[in-house]
This record gives C-alpha cells, structure tokens and sequence, in this order.
C-alpha cells in the first residue's frame, strides 16, 4: 500500500481519482473498458456493469468489499464529524469516501493548492515550515476570500466548502514540499490566542502543538513565577509572546492579562493544560470571524445529569436561564475554550475577563452575539466563585431590575407588611 | 399558651381541609391550628370552624405564601408548621420537623429537590439549586422555605420577619444570613401528593413567579452579603456552626 503522497502526484496522472491502492487497478480497468478488449474483460468486470460504468465517472465500488461511505462527502456532513486528531493527521487524498460528488472540484482545488505551494516554494527556496504554514494561511485567505477564486466556493455548503479548502491546503503544503500538519480557516479579520501555562507545564507543549497549525497572528502566553518548563517551551514557538503572570493568580485573571497584550479581532482563549484539537479550536475562529461576538465551548452541559453536577454548573445554568438563555445550558465563559470578538472585548473590558461569571453575564445584557463553537471536553472548576457570581447579579439587576424578565403581579404583600419588589 | 402552631392558608380547598386540619391537630397535644382562609366561596371558612381550627378570613384572594405571612403574625406557639391545605400529609410525617426544631434546628426543611434526576429540569428546581449554591450551603441542595411542610422556631420567625414569608426564597436567605441552624430533615415528596398542577391551572405562570421570587432573593443576598467586602460571610458561619447535617 502507498501510503505517501509522492506516487500518487506523477505529473500527468496525477490528478486521476485514486484507490487505496495507489491507483494502479483503476489505471488498468481504464485501459480495459476504454481499448479494444473493453467488451473482453475479465469476468469479475464484467459482472457488475453498472456499477463500472459509475467508476468511470469518479466513483466506484470498494475494493474490500466495505460500503462506499457517502456520508462524508454529503453537503453538510464533512463539517459536524467530531475531528480528533488521528483525523487531522490522516491526508485528505486518502479518505475513501472523498471520491464520491465533490471529488473532481476536490481534485481542482488540490491541484490549484500543488501549484501555489510549488510556485511559492520556488520564490523562497530557503523557507522554514513556520514561514510555509504563514504563506499557506495567507494563500487560503486570498483564494477562499469572497472575491477570490474559491468565490464560489464559498456559496457552497459548509462540508463542501471545507473540503475543498482541506484540499487547497494538501495540495500546497505538498508543492511547497513540506509536510506539516495545518488547520486552514479562512479568515476576514487576525486572530489570536490567550493561554495561561498551568501546574502540568509539560502539557503547554501539546497544546502549542496543535494551536500551530492555526492561522494564528500570535499566541499569548501567561506564564506563572517560576515556571521555567512552561517558559522553555513557549520560548520555542517562533509566534509565542511571552507574558510573566506576576502577582496574578488563577486561570481567569490570566486571561484577562492576556487579553489586554493582544489588538487581534478574535481571540481565542484556550487551555494551558488540556490540548484541544485544532480542528475543532478552528471553529471558534471560524464563528467569531464569522459575525459572532462569542463563541462558547459547545460541549453539552448534558454530561451527566442534574443531580450529578457541581454547584458551579447549577450557578451558571441559572445565571443564562434568568438572563433568557435557556439554550446555553451551562455553557459560558468559564468554561475553555472560547473566542471572542475584539467588540466583545472592547464592550465588557479585557480586565472583566479575571470574573468569568461577570463577563458572561455583561456578554448577554450588552446584548452581545453569544453562540456556540467547537466542542471540547473541558476540565470542571472547583467551587464556584461566589464573589464573582453576586458581582454577575449584581449588573444584571442594576440593568434589569431585582425580578429582572419574572415579576410578580399576583401577591397581595401590603396584607403582610412586606413591602413591594 | 400552644407549643407548636400549625398554620394553613386556605382557598377553596374544600375537598382536602377536613383531613388536613386533623392530622394538625395530631402532631402535638395541644397544637394550635390556624387556617388562613383567603378568597375562599366554597365553604372552606365554614369546614375549617367547624373543625376546630383558628380562622383568619380574607374575603379577597391574598395570593401566593402572603397567607403563610399573616397566620405566622397570628400565631402563638413556640414552634410553627407550615402545611399546605391541599395535601393531606399524615401527622406521623409531620412531626420529625417539629421535632427537629425542639431540638435546637431554626429552619426544618422538607428534604424534597423536585425531579431531579434528569438532564434538563424544571426552572424552579434550577432556581432553588443555584440559591443555596450562591447562598455558601450547595450541602442543601434544592430544599427551601419554598416547598412545605416545614417548621421553625420562634427565635428564626423573629429574626427574618414573619412579613418576609410572603417571598419563601427570600425568607431562606434571611434565615442562612441570620445564621440560623438550617437544615433538612426528611422527605415528604410533595411533587407526587401535589396534584394542583393540572387542577387548577396555575402549571407555568408558576414557573416564572416562583424564578422571580427567587432572583428577589438573590438581589437581596447582593445587598446584604458585602457589608464591608466579605461577601458571603454570614453564610459560611452558618455552615461552621452546625448548619450542614
């Protein structure tokens, strides 16, 4: 089995839809139907004419008897499938399902990406990876941009407009001749990211790892007194800016020193411990750059049920329920990761960021528009943190009023002496 | 003077108040038992006379809990039950409250969270939740002064304000600040003996005053847990002191 790509881009042939054995079958079945022994061919062809006679359009029975798999390449679809990072790493060219519909705008798009990557790497023979991965970002802004030549491209649906964009970016990375990894979004506006280096130090490793491979301009990095590990490693990203935490303490207060370091118009904040895959961090850039002003950790509050869930959690789920955000569950900023806009941050303040329930809270009744990103398993908080949550009610309650959207207009309390809300 | 006042607001609840007047007076010899009744035209006033109990008529309806508010003024035992008059609890499931507050507990409440076990759950039990998780006692979990039958002592009666009744959440969070003993004591599972739901309509609109109710609470808790930056003090005390069981 061919497992590299080099094979599989020969010039010429190259662009030829491929199965999993490197495409040597399909070369021969060609040569079979379309030449003068095409009606003489062996009887295992001959069996299935139907079926042949769709594989010369680009589709074609598994080989190993395993359905094809349409649901991937179905409009929509591509995009909702959880991406782990075994995912992100497996090559586009060799998901089976791909040759299906899209297969030949995907083969375009490969093809364009090759020739970028190629062209580019031609200009700058002495490019490092970090440079590759900058001017492939910069490639698929330009290309995918509403007015560039993935224009049409971005009428498509999601999943199609995804995989082609997969594609463009394979196919550059391969004719730039490198191979790494990268998590390609489109993107209007910059971005960034806020990561506050925790106990585990040795997990920041992992977690800059994959926010490598994003079209990030920097990431911000608070690093804790004394916390050489965490320092080692940021100090070896090229797109790291170092921020010492000083007297500041806590994951929360962290991020607000972080968010105040960085101009991008999305930022992202994620997790100094626990990795989250780029492939579902892209999608809270990709929500953000989209019009939303917050993007939440869509991980289901559903993770067990009520009686099961710490106080915190009861806290938050309320909090969104009172403000009119049933929807949200306990989804909120205090949970990583989550991106939000630069108007976002401008409207509550960068230093709100240090009292997640606050922040939240000011998101909502600022009437900012708060939804849902990826979604990432996130490690639960301790105990709530009771001050923060009084000073979340406390502004809701100065803009809406002690019973806030739930008065009461049935109680006759004069009878009882007690006075009115 | 009685030991234990049972006090019960009372509108149109002919059909239950006969029983539920004698299993008050079953819970302690001696008990007085006063029925509010308050909007009533189905002869509840006449039933609960003629059953012995303490009558206090209001011709209008007083709404929710205020019928709670006024019978505690009226009252004179040293400690008080509240019971609801249109659930027949059985005395021998009364008294562990009573009991509970002889022995040195302000606040009995009915150990009962509402239907919890499920992903999403009905606003009001979400609401009692996230009070006592803000209020510093998460160990009580979604028991309040909002759900009966439950009892207090004289002294807790006289440190929230009998008026403050009328605002069940907000009397809880009176009673935890004060730093009185809350606790809870068993479980009477009113959500399957309650069957006023469905009867009498008041189903959803209940939700969003009862959720009121208790953002009232906690706009009051915002007031008075800073005095002067220590925000939930009187709370934690309260748990120092006894208040977890």
């Amino acid at each position: 089995m061919i497992r590299n790509g080099h094979n599989a881009r020969r010039p010429g042939a190259g662009f030829a839809p491929r199965t999993r054995k490197g495409g040597v079958r399909r070369a021969e079945t060609r040569s079979i139907r379309r030449g003068p022994y095409a009606r003489r061919g062996p009887p295992a062809q001959r069996r299935r004419p139907a079926r042949s006679g769709l594989s010369v359009q680009g589709r074609q029975p598994s080989r190993r008897g395993l359905p094809v798999r349409r649901t991937r390449s179905r409009p929509g679809t591509l995009h909702r499938r959880r991406r782990t990072l075994a995912a992100v790493r497996r090559p586009v060219g060799r998901r089976p399902g791909i040759r299906s519909a899209g297969a030949s705008a995907v083969r375009r798009w490969r093809d364009l990406g090759f020739r970028s990557g190629s062209a580019w790497r031609e200009a700058h023979p002495a490019a490092t990876a970090e440079e590759a991965r900058a001017a492939l970002h910069g490639h698929v802004n330009h290309a995918f941009a509403p007015g560039g030549e993935g224009g049409a491209a971005s009428s498509k649906p999601a999943g199609a407009m995804s995989s082609a964009i997969r594609a463009y970016a394979d196919g550059f990375m391969r004719g730039a001749g490198f191979s790494l990894p990268v998590e390609p979004v489109p993107l209007k506006g910059t971005a960034s990211a806020v990561v506050c280096a925790g106990r585990n130090e040795a997990a920041l490793e992992a977690v800059l790892g994959q926010l490598e491979r994003l079209p990030l301009r920097e990431w911000i990095v608070v690093i804790p007194d004394h916390a050489q590990t965490a320092l080692a490693i940021a100090e070896r990203h090229a797109r790291s800016v170092i921020v010492p935490a000083g007297g500041w303490t806590g994951g929360a207060a962290g991020r607000a020193l972080g968010a105040a370091r960085t101009g991008a118009d999305t930022v992202l904040f994620v997790d100094g411990e626990q990795p989250a895959p780029a492939g579902e961090l892209a999608r809270f850039l990709r929500a953000v750059d989209g019009g939303m002003d917050a993007a939440l950790n869509a991980r289901p509050s559903g993770i067990a049920k009520f009686h099961l869930r710490p106080p915190a959690d009861r806290l938050m789920e309320f909090l969104n329920f009172s403000l009119g955000r049933r929807d949200l569950g306990v989804r909120s900023l205090a949970a990583l990761p989550f991106a939000l806009s630069r108007r976002a941050i401008d409207a509550i303040g960068a230093h709100t960021l240090a009292q997640p329930a606050k922040a939240h809270a000011l998101l909502l009744l600022r009437g900012l528009r708060v939804g849902l990103g990826g979604s990432v398993p996130w490690r639960a908080m301790s105990d709530p943190d009771i001050r923060d949550h009084l000073e979340a009610w406390r502004e809701a309650m100065a803009l809406r009023g002690g019973r806030m959207s739930f008065p009461d207009r049935r109680r006759n309390r004069a009878a009882a002496g007690e006075p009115a809300p | 003077m009685a030991d234990v006042s049972v006090v019960i607001p009372v509108m149109n609840e002919r059909r239950t108040l006969r029983r539920v007047i004698r299993e008050a007076f079953r819970v302690d010899r001696g008990a007085e038992v006063i029925a509010m009744v308050n909007g009533s035209t189905d002869g509840s006033e006449r039933i609960a006379r003629a059953c012995g109990a303490k009558v206090i008529v209001f011709s209008k309806p007083l709404g929710h809990d205020v019928g709670r508010a006024i019978g505690a003024k009226a009252a004179g035992g040293r400690i008080l039950l509240f019971v609801d008059a249109d659930m027949v609890i059985p005395a021998r499931r009364l008294r562990p409250f009573v009991d509970a507050v002889r022995n040195g507990v302000d606040v009995a409440l009915n150990d009962y969270s509402g239907p919890v076990r499920k992903m999403r759950v009905h606003g009001v039990v979400l609401a009692k939740h996230a009070l006592n998780a803000l209020l510093g006692r998460p160990d009580l979990e979604g028991a309040s002064l909002t759900a009966v039958p439950h009892a207090m002592s004289r002294r807790a009666l006289e440190a929230i304000g009998a008026e403050s009744l009328s605002v069940p959440p907000l009397a809880h969070a009176r009673a935890i600040c004060a730093g009185l003993v809350v606790r809870r004591i068993c479980r009477v599972n009113v959500g399957a003996l309650n069957p006023r739901r469905g009867r009498k309509g008041r189903g959803r609109s209940l939700e969003r005053l009862i959720v009121g109710d208790h953002l009232e609470a906690i706009e009051w808790w915002t007031r008075h847990a800073d005095p002067a930056g220590a925000y939930g003090l009187c709370g934690l005390r309260t748990m120092e002191s006894g208040g977890v069981p």
